[in-house]
Parts: structure tokens; sequence; C-alpha cells
């Protein structure tokens, strides 16, 4: 029996606004990693995280996900973001115009019906100053099955998304 | 087998890919597949190599990465020789012939129960610090490594460790050489001092990453 992570899915774009991850979740796992790297044009600009419900839909609703960040700057004081309720987990990177950028995620329950999602994450993008990363917390606050997540918001020059089960 | 059955498929052979090998294979076509990803086996987490620390090791070098884009970094049972010291990263661009050291970006938050803080460097000798160690406190953690091989694009670390000593210590952080070009080598390292005999660090590549 394997006890590592086990690769599901990967999925790649260029020049594109958002990526979706589709069909990577299964009853075979309870938690997944996910990790990313690219590179993107915005200034100033977050990359956002949404759920997949099992029809392959976005979750979308104004008050359906929960999250926090503390923000790590290399060049100034940390900072901290964080709401209730929203309509996406936001933050999962920032970076600015032609920054590359990085980051893991875990999931956890997914696939479980009587679950919420939850996530935490880790990242390292770049402002023209230096250094941002983020320690971070969402969940998707809905007891039913995901199928897959939707990353977006900038428009991407190149993304490259993994998917992974833990044993 | 016979090129005209290739996969036990006489005339067109079916496509091969990770999570969807279809036919009959000999061990030469396992072999053709593994070397092209596309044989389908569970352990993407790939362990490269594991070096343990002798009493007074400053560094352990790393100088053969892989093919992968994102790597792995445990770190366990450090413990200084006789100072204060943090584990960090370095890399280097000519295959550990030297190593960079001046450029680093990093944030972390250091936890503890007295006096917690932030950590930051916009130009930095060492990509850290992850884990704070003394004589007595032993430490534990990992890093994410990101770009490592990739000439186009910036490497990035993220990290995570636990300390032991009379509190327990932890911290977490992310970092980056903002200089897009290939690091070929890597180092696990600490600012100053050594480290007891004990410590394993081991590097992994994820793959398909």
């Amino acid at each position: 029996m394997a006890t590592n992570l086990e690769f599901i899915k990967s999925a790649s774009g260029t020049s594109v606004s958002s990526l979706s991850v589709t069909d990577c979740f299964s009853a075979k796992y309870d938690v997944y990693t996910v990790v990313g790297r690219g590179d993107f044009t915005n200034t100033n600009a977050f990359i956002y995280l949404r759920f997949l419900d099992s029809g392959g839909s976005e979750v979308s609703g104004a008050t359906d996900y929960a999250y926090a960040n503390l923000v790590m700057e290399s060049y100034a004081s940390f900072g901290e973001d964080r709401n209730a309720n929203a309509d996406h987990i936001q933050r999962i990177v920032y970076s600015n115009n032609g920054n590359d950028f990085s980051f893991e995620i875990n999931i956890y329950n997914p696939y479980d019906s009587l679950s919420y999602s939850f996530c935490q994450w880790q990242s390292g993008g770049r402002s023209s100053l230096g250094l941002v990363g983020m320690k971070s917390i969402g969940v998707l606050k809905q007891t039913a099955t995901m199928s897959g997540i939707k990353i977006y918001n900038p428009t991407f020059t190149d993304i490259n998304v993994s998917v992974y089960g833990v044993k | 087998m016979a090129d005209d059955l290739k996969y036990g498929y006489k005339g067109a052979e079916p496509t091969q890919s990770f999570g969807n090998n279809t036919g009959v294979f000999d061990p030469n076509d396992i072999n053709n597949l593994i070397a092209d990803n596309k044989w389908t086996t569970f352990g993407q987490l790939e362990l490269i190599e594991t070096q343990t620390s002798t009493n007074g090791t400053s560094a352990f070098n790393f100088l053969n990465l892989g093919s992968y884009n994102v790597h792995f970094v445990t770190f366990t049972n450090c413990k200084a020789t006789s100072a204060e010291t943090n584990m960090a990263l370095r890399f280097s661009n000519n295959g550990g012939t030297s190593w960079i050291a001046t450029g680093y970006q990093f944030a972390y938050w250091f936890g503890r129960n007295v006096n917690p803080l932030e950590q930051k460097s916009t130009n930095s000798a060492f990509l850290g610090y992850a884990g704070q160690i003394t004589s007595s406190t032993v430490c534990g953690g990992y890093f994410y490594v990101y770009n490592l091989l990739d000439s186009s694009k910036y490497s990035f670390a993220s990290y995570q460790s636990e300390a032991t000593s009379n509190t327990t210590q932890y911290s977490f952080g992310s970092g980056v050489l903002p200089t897009a070009e290939t690091h070929n080598a890597l180092q696990v390292t600490m600012n100053t001092d050594s480290l007891v005999a004990g410590a394993v660090v081991s590097l992994y590549g994820i793959r398909y990453s």
C-alpha cells in the first residue's frame, strides 16, 4: 500500500483568467495537497479560489465561504485579511505585475457530503517592493460533495496546478 | 513485443497516460512508459536523497535535484553544537561550486510563549529562517521549494517548523530569490554554528508538479 502523495490530476493554462481542476476529488481520499506555480500580469492582484460542486458548477453564494489570512511582507509589518461571509476564498496568492508565484493548499473533506470543506495554504508572491507570503485558512460552509476547484481573478501569463491525494 | 502487437493491440495502439494504461505490457513497455512519465504507479513524493549530520556539520549539499518543478525538504533532529542558530536554504547556479549568498527575500512568523515576533528581510544571505535551534533545542520542519530548475521563474520556498526546549517554538514563512535563472543545487544550512550528529535532512521531488 502506498503511503505517499498520489497524483490525481494537473491542469495548466497560458493567458487565461481562470483555471479549473475538475473531478479531482473522490471517495478515495479525505485529504488533498494542491501545488501551483505561475505568473500573472495584473497589478496588485489576488488569486481567489472557489469549489466546484458535484455537477461541476461553481459554488458562489454570497456567504458560502470564510477565510483568514496572515499577510507576511518582507518589506512591511505583517497584516491580516479575513471575512466570515464571502462568495470566494481570497488571497491564495498576492502578486504584482509580471511577478511569479507559488502555493501549496491542503484541502480536507471536499468529497464528504456530511462535512464542510476546509483548506489551509501557504504561498509566495511578489510586489514591486519584495516578497509577499501568505499563511491562511478557509472553509466552504456547505455540507455537500465537491468535485473540484477553480483558481481565478488575475490574468495568468501561465499557471500550473497539480492535485494529489494524501494516503 | 512485436510492433504490430503493441500493448497487445493489433493496428492502432491505445494512448497511454498516467491513470490510463490500457493493454498488455511487457517489461520493456513498462520501462519505456515509466521513462516517459506515462506509467501509473502511485507515490509521487519521490525521495531523491537523505543526508545525516556528523558532529560539526554546517551544511547539507544536494547536487542532484532530479527533474522536478516542486521539491520538498524535511529536516529532523537538528540540534546546534554550541550557539543559537537557524535553519535556512541557499541555492546554487553552478552545480554547487558556490552558493548564492545575497538577495534572498523572506518573511516569517516566529511563535513562542514570550515575545513572538515577525521577521523579514528584502536582502538576506539566506532564505529562511525555518527553525531556531540551540544546543539544548531539537528542531524539525519542512520546506516546499518551487521553480529551482525553471530558468524563466523565481525560486520560491515556503516552510514551517517546530522546536522544543523549555518551551515549544514554531515558525512558518515564505521566501524567494528574485532572479529568474536555473538553480541546479540546493543547500540546507544554518546562519551560524553547526549541528551535532544525528540530524537528518531529506530531499524529495514531487512528480507531475
